[in-house]
């Protein structure tokens, strides 16, 4: 599960995926990085924002499919798995390359963060209705408006980020 | 985000709500037509809806295995409402026998009871599809 990848391998692995124009920015994004790294880090940060953007992406699409299927009778809800796989992943103690021990804890720091994908489920837990679907209507709402606003927080905070790298380069 | 997949799931859902909504205006159109071309009383209709998985038959399996994310929804037949016509005593009527007049069989309570229903899932799709385009112009905003 933990990948102890460089930075072509991320860089390939985050590409392999299709996100259309965010592509683009990562194209861009590790060329900033390539200046920052030796200095700050940042790396692992923008991967991890990414990850967490497309995540949400991804729930959109999720939390879209459940409320337009509604009224389709035996259809059950899905969901993604995120937050809690990446925390599980955070406490995991991970092997370190070169070493003949496996760490009690994961101490390295925001260096090696884990790269964690997020996962669809079908979700089983809540209240079937008489046509045996699962879906209430009002939880989906808040839901999509949550991840809607998560979305844009993220977004934000990829945005500021890149301001501070370009005040850095820039000085101004 | 950019591939339009969530987008085109919320058009799916207000596309097959739109199709019940004029379902539903038909039935109750129609809640006294007592002569059709195929003989007798006019029967009520059902909508049927299914979720859509992947367009190709293995993406479809492979998918379900990996509780991938379906692809909408949609109408996948209409039938008609096989529940018994009532009877109606009007000796006037020129379709009565012995007195009596086979109406449809639509239940104009449970119409109205659907048509709400059409109604409040077509708001749910908009206000989806109005999140997605959010987030992806948002996602255009990255890096301004």
């Amino acid at each position: 599960m933990q990948i102890y990848a460089g930075l072509p391998l991320l860089f390939v692995m985050i590409s392999g995926r299709n996100i259309g124009a965010f592509d683009e920015f990562v194209v861009c994004r590790r060329n900033i990085a390539d200046f920052a790294d030796g200095v700050t880090n940042r790396m692992d940060t923008f991967g991890l924002l990414e990850s967490s953007i497309s995540a949400a992406a991804l729930r959109q699409q999720v939390y879209a499919n459940n409320i337009a299927n509604v009224n389709t009778p035996n259809y059950k809800r899905q969901d993604v798995a995120f937050e809690t796989l990446f925390q599980n992943a955070l406490n995991a103690p991970q092997a370190v390359p070169g070493e003949q021990h496996i760490p009690i804890s994961n101490t390295t720091g925001t260096s090696s963060l884990p790269n964690v994908q997020p996962v669809v489920y079908t979700d089983y837990s809540t209240s079937v209705d008489n046509n045996g679907n699962n879906v209430d209507l009002t939880s989906e709402m808040s839901a999509l408006a949550e991840n809607q606003l998560k979305y844009e927080t993220l977004v934000q905070d990829v945005t500021q980020r890149i301001q501070r790298v370009r005040a850095a380069i820039t000085g101004s | 985000m950019f591939d339009n997949s969530s987008m085109n799931i919320s058009a799916s859902g207000l596309a097959a709500n739109q199709l019940w909504m004029n379902v539903i205006s038909n039935n109750i159109a129609n809640a006294n037509t007592t002569r059709t071309p195929q003989g007798g009383p006019y029967r009520a209709e059902v909508v049927n809806f299914a979720p859509v998985n992947s367009s190709s038959s293995f993406q479809s399996v492979y998918g379900q295995a990996l509780a991938s994310t379906g692809g909408g929804v949609t109408v996948s037949s209409i039938t008609q409402d096989t529940s018994p016509f009532q009877l109606v005593y009007d000796p006037s009527s020129p379709d009565a026998v012995n007195g009596y007049v086979q109406m449809p069989n639509v239940d104009i309570a449970s119409q109205m009871v659907d048509m709400i229903s059409a109604s409040r899932a077509y708001q749910a799709n908009v206000t989806a599809f109005d999140a997605a385009k959010q987030m992806a112009l948002d996602s255009l905003s990255i890096g301004k």
